[in-house]
């Protein structure tokens, strides 16, 4: 198959979770780095929030993966809403045990006071999406903490339930606390061209002026998920231009009437 | 499914769009500062008055040396080279307060009570000299003054030479416009002492038909004015019939033998008086 460089720069910036695609900024590699050093700490839950398309989903896969070799960690990348068929995940995921039948939060108490831990080290358990779970949900997760049998690190959105978290019985309980924000412009720039580099788009990473970068981040706010939808759109457009009309094209630089156009496009502007 | 020409329009749209709010703004300051400068200017007329009257002033004042320089060689020799001389220090002296601005006191009702002097003109050139540069101040001319005379005097000199323009303003009032004054008056009252003036005016003026008309309404008013018969035949004189004035002169001596009618008769007759 040809190689089309809008076509591969475009398919960069698709919004999907994957590890290998994560971008190291220095922010967030500090903030990286301060929460696997307060998961060896004795802690009982962390706290991971921020506004959507923060990176908080690629920021939990990026540490399951790098826990994985020295923790029992398991990441719930899609909330279970159903109770029993939580504590029966849990159950297979800590103790290897299936269950067919219905299992209650009583239950699964009793197995895991039964229980003892295979070692000095506790599991790991990493919800994503958390502010999905039901308030009596998050209670029995809290209950289930101060067991220090399981340990669990929560992402959520800044909503209603980042309120419930931040209760007083919630807040004694949970040691760490880690915001994610939007990027700057200066870290937008990096994370695009660092993240087309990666796909060996260099002309097209090169196209990206200060300029440019500036009004991208006008009108993503430096949000990682807006930015990948206006990025996708914006070389699927170049891509429809190099395709039937090319003379309209400029290769050398990222044109800001196709920025504003994929912004029209994706709904980040209202025009 | 991307739409590309749609695309295109909107995004010109909302170029436009964004245009029209810089657009806005633009034409809001316009409008804001032609409104400032309309106030400026409209607050600053009477400033600019003023700096008018200060180039006038100071064009006034480029011609002061030479002025002077007449002055200083007149010497008190007559009175129009004095009324010249006491024009200038007037100027001065508002060039100084205008350069000053309202620093200093307007000094309007010292010259409305002090007296004038002519003698003053005459003998005290120093202030004048002082008075042509424009940078002393009136309470340099002051000090200047205090030298030369006594303290008394400090307070009246400077002030001098305001008054003496009244004398000035009256002394060329003595024109056509005050005599058609007179003769208004002369209408109201038909004094005859007011026709004479008149007539002699006239004379003086070498308007002799005038003067004589005059000299003729006098007489009718009072024959017995000596003056408007010599103003009657000198005018006739004048406008080439000797004879008549002769003639005239004649008649008037017999009737009331006056000494000042046969001289002039004698004038006329020896061709003395043309």
């Amino acid at each position: 198959m040809e190689f089309n460089i809008y076509e591969s720069s475009r398919d960069v910036f698709l919004d999907t979770v994957n590890t290998k695609d994560y971008i190291q900024l220095d922010r967030v590699s500090n903030i990286y780095q301060s929460l696997k050093d307060s998961i060896t700490k004795p802690l009982k839950m962390i706290l991971l929030y921020g506004k959507p398309g923060t990176g908080k989903s690629m920021f939990l896969t990026k540490l399951h993966d790098s826990l994985l070799s020295s923790h029992a960690a398991h990441l719930y990348s899609t909330p279970i809403l159903d109770e029993s068929e939580f504590f029966k995940t849990l159950a297979q995921d800590l103790y290897g045990m299936e269950y067919s039948g219905e299992l209650n939060f009583t239950q699964f108490m009793k197995v895991v006071n039964n229980k003892e831990l295979n070692g000095p080290v506790i599991p790991l358990i990493l919800l994503d999406e958390a502010q999905l779970y039901s308030s009596s949900m998050m209670e029995k997760i809290r209950l289930l903490s101060d067991t220090r049998k399981v340990k669990f690190i929560i992402a959520l959105h800044k909503t209603e339930k980042e309120d419930l978290i931040a209760k007083e019985h919630f807040q004694t309980r949970i040691w760490e606390s880690i915001k994610l924000e939007n990027a700057s412009t200066t870290e937008l720039m990096i994370y695009i061209q660092k993240k087309l580099m990666k796909a060996n788009c260099l002309d097209t990473a090169n196209m990206f002026s200060i300029k440019s970068i500036n009004l991208i981040h006008k009108i993503t706010d430096g949000n990682y998920r807006d930015t990948n939808k206006l990025m996708y759109t914006l070389f699927d457009i170049y891509l429809h231009y190099q395709q039937n009309n090319p003379n309209q094209i400029n290769g050398s630089q990222v044109s800001n009437k196709i920025i504003e156009m994929s912004a029209i496009h994706t709904g980040l502007i209202n025009a | 499914m991307l739409n590309i020409n749609d695309l295109e329009i909107r995004q010109k749209n909302y170029k436009l769009k964004s245009y029209i709010r810089y657009f806005m703004i633009f034409i809001i300051l316009i409008i804001i500062s032609i409104f400032a400068v309309f106030l400026f200017n409209y607050n600053s007329v009477s400033t600019v008055d003023t700096n008018t009257n200060i180039l006038k002033n100071k064009e006034s004042s480029l011609t002061q040396d030479t002025k002077i320089k007449k002055q200083e060689t007149a010497e008190h020799s007559n009175i129009i080279k004095k009324e010249i001389t006491i024009d200038k220090p007037q100027e001065e002296v508002i060039i100084t307060k205008e350069e000053k601005l309202k620093l200093f006191p307007s000094l309007d009702f010292i010259r409305k009570i002090q007296s004038s002097t002519l003698n003053y003109y005459e003998d005290n050139t120093n202030i004048q000299k002082s008075v042509t540069k424009k940078e002393i101040s009136i309470e340099k001319k002051k000090t200047i003054i205090s030298e030369a005379s006594e303290e008394k005097k400090v307070v009246e000199k400077p002030i001098l030479p305001i008054e003496t323009k009244n004398i000035i303003n009256i002394k060329r009032k003595n024109s056509n416009d005050d005599i058609g004054h007179v003769i208004t008056r002369f209408k109201v009252n038909n004094n005859p002492a007011l026709s004479l003036f008149i007539a002699k005016k006239y004379y003086q003026l070498k308007e002799y038909e005038n003067a004589y008309n005059y000299a003729l309404i006098t007489n009718e008013i009072n024959n017995n004015i000596e003056a408007s018969w010599i103003i009657f035949a000198k005018s006739l004189v004048k406008l080439k019939k000797k004879d008549m004035a002769i003639k005239t002169l004649k008649r008037y001596i017999n009737y009331s033998h006056s000494s000042q009618a046969k001289l002039l008769l004698n004038e006329i007759l020896t061709g003395k008086f043309k």
